[in-house]
């Protein structure tokens, strides 16, 4: 019997055997179960491939822009400006949430299942402001670009508009040139040649490493000669210093300070500015930029230091600058979802603020404040502004194809507003001209949610 | 009432699916605890007197083996003794009998030399080899019981009594019992509210047989020999999910499932008398081999094809799968007692009979099944000979073999591309699991309610047989499925500890056989479904859908119910005049000394 006893414990691989099993499987549910549950062949949650019914999603001022019973918002152009935070039926759009967040949409948590007894569903509120997603969806016009507003102090999303856009509840032929990357977020997905925004980058390098920076005078004849080439300049500022370099974008004072930075320096203050890092914006990666200067002749780092070029920069990752500047030198990581709670009321998901590593020194973040301060003074006036203590740079980027994309980035200095900001007009013209204005609405539009 | 349904079709559910788990995991928590923590430990049933009393040796099971070797139960290190001498065995009727295995010394009984089947009666002097011994009555033999033990002085024994101190709660089949009626209730109103109306009467009738079987069968499981009903108390949970699910999946199969279960319930009686006579189940033996190839060569030659596989016989009235009832031959077959084992010359005879079934098996196309045989039988190879390298060459040899199948028909490889790439094919191939999987994670851990899923005949095929699993977890939430695992993995937990306490070796193999079994036919379902292995198409047992499953199933729990009760002989007391064997002793080392004051 002692043979036999000892036999039959050996036996016991058998239940090893289905527990190691039953492992691989509960571990594949754990991970993948939501993933399943959204399958549109799931009769559960769908009735002939239409969503029976669930969540809503809400923007923050709690207009409904999305509900699995209703379909889309009212108004054409809140579809349009929202479609790209809200997502459309084909999950196309990888920041769209009803693709992100589908599963708990549609009331899919651990423990019910899809298990809805009581009516309505899911809700998930967003930290964007209807109003000012229109207002920016208009201010763009007719032009392709985007337009992304956020609180540097809390993260809080208020305005991600990204054109061209469609309206999901009568979806046009999207084929044409006109709806060229439509399913692109170009907020957090898009990248464009950063132009005289880039200087922001150049001048907190030329800050930290370049000595008596702010005592010395540099001379623009129109442009000026790096390494044998002519780079050319937007005017003959004549004899410049520092501060005012900046407030006219002037290009011969830049290339000169970059090419006396050095490509290894500019190439360690691109990198910690946040171009060429990919951000995470509740789950969804931004796009990566790019600077590389390890193979540039002196006139191709005197235009990399311009944000010429080869540069490329994520408008979302720009704007996290832009954030870093205003707030000392770290950043808060932007989010746009600000809470899910179930049908029962319980809050299923909030948002945990978080911020970004350090991007500046607090000295450095306070220097470049001043400097755009100034230039809004100086240069871009502050009409339509006023009160705001405004911090802004304009860029126009040459490209390629075309005439040159608009930038106009920046931040409101105050406590009370703490907004930073990027506008990209592509092939919109200068920067003052076409994308300020943009900014212009879109501002006044988003300090009345202040109120 | 129109009220009244409102209400309950809002708020039953809420809070009833809650119920159901609790109710399920007390239940589940009474059949561990009956199987696991049994009190029963060996006892000394003679002692062997060596030299006038010099040497005592115990004699602690109803099968001993006797030789030198140290794997022997009764060890006598001299030379002159084979290494595996005798067998002692006690018979039917509590008498004990002595079998010579093959020893080269022989053995002598009151000076005479050993004829078949010679019964020794105590005081018999019996001679091994030359060596000596009288075999008395246990008398005085407390002493004797854990020597020859290692003594259990480790940490690990210590934690291991200070905890079972603590905690000495033994579970209650009457408490599982009523746990399991409240869940029987509670689901029949889920189903009745969900269901249509045409299938009332169906539901009641099935809830109905459900609720009072178990106490019938606890009225009558005395005459059949059984104290301990755990493993059966666990099939009738497994059993009212399978009608659980059926009624969700397939209710107009429900009634036809609810016979099945009665003749289920019929030939685990008829298994549970049959076993308790050892003497005529080795006599059995040959029949059960040749009827269960008759059977199915007689199904190859008139089965019915059904989806590729022959494997069903049309009696007219109905369709029954004979494989599934061959699984109880084979085990039957299979096992056999250590005198049998010790004293038969090779088991040749158990590898062809294993062969032939496996091969019909494959003739008809039924590869699920064979594969569940050939388990059977590495099992069954293994408890009875041990031999790990036959067993890895017969694996080995059976993995060849099946190559060479495969690459004759082809279709066959055709079920292995689809595995881990179902979501690549959702409306093809992996049409089957990948609902399957849609519906566990919809069912979240507590389930939807039965009837509320998606998955049903209709929709999927063969959602109440392959893809029950599917059902089980989208309806009644994973934590029950888990549960129903649970009890197939106790099935086996208390085969393998059954050795201690069990009669003969025949009970230990039959019951791990089947224990095992069961278990890797639910792995093969489950984690079919699942698509964790290739999808096989075998069923659940107990829970699927097909009368011939479920009647098969309740036909080879008799083997688990056997090893968890048979412990001793129908009468034990004329001869030995031992200590009486029903006392309730806790083996515990470190209470002995307080014993002595």
């Amino acid at each position: 019997m002692r043979r036999i006893g000892r036999r039959a414990k050996i036996l016991a691989v058998v239940i090893v055997y289905f527990l190691t099993c039953s492992t691989v499987f509960l571990v594949r549910y754990a991970k993948d179960g939501s993933g399943w549950v959204v399958h549109p062949a799931n009769q559960n949650v769908y009735a002939n491939g239409e969503l029976k019914e669930g969540g809503t999603i809400l923007s923050a001022d709690g207009t409904e822009l999305f509900s699995l019973e209703n379909g889309y918002a009212d108004g054409e152009t809140l579809r349009k400006a929202t479609l790209h935070a809200v997502g459309d039926k084909s999950d196309s759009i990888n920041t769209g949430v009803i693709k992100t967040n589908k599963a708990k949409l549609i009331g899919y948590d651990f423990i019910n299942g899809v298990f809805q007894p009581f009516e309505g569903g899911t809700q998930i509120t967003l930290t964007l402001d209807a109003d000012t997603c229109r207002a920016a969806y208009n201010a763009l016009g007719s032009r392709k670009g985007t337009v992304g507003v956020y609180n540097y102090k809390t993260g809080e999303i208020i305005c991600m508009v990204s054109k061209p856009s469609f309206d999901p509840e009568n979806v046009p032929d999207l084929s044409g040139k006109a709806y060229e990357g439509v399913y692109v977020n170009r907020l957090t997905g898009g990248v464009y040649t950063p132009g005289s925004v880039f200087k922001l980058v150049t001048a907190a390098a030329a800050i930290d490493t370049i000595p008596n920076l702010y005592s010395r005078t540099f001379t623009c004849k129109g442009g000026t000669t790096i390494g044998g080439e002519w780079i050319k300049c937007s005017g003959n500022h004549g004899n410049v210093d520092f501060a005012t370099a900046l407030a006219h974008s002037c290009n011969a004072a830049f290339a000169e300070l970059s090419v006396e930075i050095g490509k290894e320096t500019l190439a360690e203050y691109a990198a910690k500015s946040g171009v060429g890092k990919q951000f995470s914006i509740n789950g969804v990666d931004t796009s990566m930029g790019k600077f590389r200067v390890e193979n540039a002749a002196a006139a191709e780092l005197a235009w990399a230091g311009i944000g010429q070029y080869t540069d490329l920069v994520n408008p979302m990752g720009y704007m996290i600058y832009m954030g870093a500047v205003a707030n000392g030198g770290r950043a808060v990581t932007p989010y746009y979802i600000k809470e899910i709670k179930t049908a029962y009321g319980l809050p299923q998901y909030f948002h945990f603020p978080s911020k970004e590593g350090r991007m500046l020194s607090e000295e450095t973040a306070a220097s470049l404040k001043s400097l755009m301060r100034n230039a809004v003074k100086v240069e871009y006036g502050e009409s339509g502004f006023s009160g705001m203590e405004l911090c802004a740079k304009t860029g126009t980027a040459e490209v390629d194809d075309g005439a040159p994309h608009a930038w106009f980035t920046g931040f409101l200095d105050r406590e009370d507003t703490p907004l930073a900001f990027v506008v990209v007009v592509e092939n919109g013209g200068s920067g003052k001209g076409t994308a300020l204005p943009v900014a212009r609405t879109v501002l006044q539009t988003a300090l009345k949610a202040f109120e | 009432m129109d009220v009244l349904m409102d209400f309950l079709n809002t708020y039953y559910l809420l809070i009833a699916r809650f119920l159901f788990v609790i109710l399920a995991a007390v239940t589940v928590l009474h059949i561990g605890r009956c199987i696991l923590r049994r009190t029963k430990t060996a006892h000394v049933l003679a002692v062997l007197d060596i030299a006038d009393g010099a040497t005592r040796l115990p004699i602690t099971h109803y099968e001993t083996t006797i030789g030198r070797s140290k794997s022997c139960d009764v060890v006598i290190p001299l030379m002159m003794v084979s290494r595996q001498h005798a067998v002692l065995s006690m018979t039917e009727d509590g008498r004990w009998r002595i079998v010579d295995t093959k020893s080269s010394g022989g053995i002598f009984v009151n000076g005479r030399p050993l004829e078949k089947d010679t019964l020794i009666n105590m005081g018999d002097e019996i001679s091994l080899a030359g060596m000596k011994m009288v075999i008395c009555p246990p008398i005085g033999a407390q002493e004797l019981e854990n020597a020859g033990k290692k003594s259990k002085n480790g940490w690990v024994h210590r934690m291991k009594a200070r905890l079972s101190r603590r905690r000495p709660k033994q579970g209650s089949i009457a408490a599982a019992l009523v746990m399991l009626n409240l869940f029987q209730i509670l689901a029949g109103v889920q189903l009745w509210l969900v269901s249509d109306p045409k299938y009332y009467m169906d539901i009641f009738i099935s809830f109905g047989f459900l609720l009072l079987v178990p106490w019938i069968y606890k009225a009558i499981a005395g005459k059949l020999g059984v104290h301990n009903m755990a493993a059966e108390t666990g099939a009738f949970f497994l059993t009212t999910l399978g009608i659980c699910t059926t009624a969700s999946a397939a209710p107009s199969g429900l009634l036809k499932q609810l016979g099945a279960v009665a003749l289920g319930l019929v030939i685990f009686c008829v298994m549970c008398v049959i076993l308790k006579n050892l003497k005529r189940v080795m006599q059995l033996r040959p029949y059960a081999a040749g009827l269960s190839l008759l059977v199915l060569a007689v199904n190859l030659v008139i089965g019915t094809t059904v989806n590729g596989q022959k494997n069903w016989i049309n009696l007219g009235f109905m369709t029954i799968q004979p494989s599934e009832f061959v699984k109880i031959l084979f085990i039957f077959t299979g096992a056999a007692t250590l005198e049998w084992l010790l004293t038969a010359k090779n088991l040749t005879m158990l590898t062809v009979y294993s062969v032939g079934c496996i091969g019909l098996l494959f003739l008809m196309g039924d590869f699920g099944t064979a594969l569940i045989f050939f388990f059977t039988f590495i099992i069954l190879i293994f408890m009875t000979s041990g031999d790990v390298r036959a067993i890895v060459l017969t694996v080995v040899t059976a993995a060849m073999g099946g190559l060479l199948i495969l690459s004759f028909k082809p279709y066959i490889i055709g079920r292995f591309s689809t595995w881990g790439k179902v979501w690549l094919d959702v409306d093809g191939a992996g049409f089957q699991q990948t609902r399957a999987l849609m519906s566990i994670a919809s069912g979240g851990l507590l389930g939807l309610g039965g009837g509320n899923g998606f998955l049903k005949d209709q929709t999927v095929f063969a959602a109440s047989t392959d893809l029950v699993f599917g059902v089980l977890c989208g309806e009644w939430g994973l934590l029950l499925a888990l549960l129903a695992v649970l009890c197939y993995i106790l099935f086996l937990s208390g085969a393998i500890r059954s050795h201690r306490t069990t009669r003969s070796s025949y009970y230990i193999i039959a019951a791990c056989a089947a224990a095992a079994l069961f278990l890797f036919q639910a792995s093969l379902n489950i984690f079919g479904t699942t698509d964790v292995l290739p999808i096989t198409g075998v069923t659940l047992p107990f829970i699927s859908n097909g009368g011939s499953s479920m009647a098969a199933s309740w036909g080879l729990l008799s083997f688990i119910t056997a090893a968890l009760n048979f412990e001793r002989p129908r009468v034990d007391t004329a001869y030995t005049s031992g200590p009486e064997p029903k006392r309730k002793r806790r083996k515990m080392p470190s209470r002995k000394p307080a014993r002595g004051r």
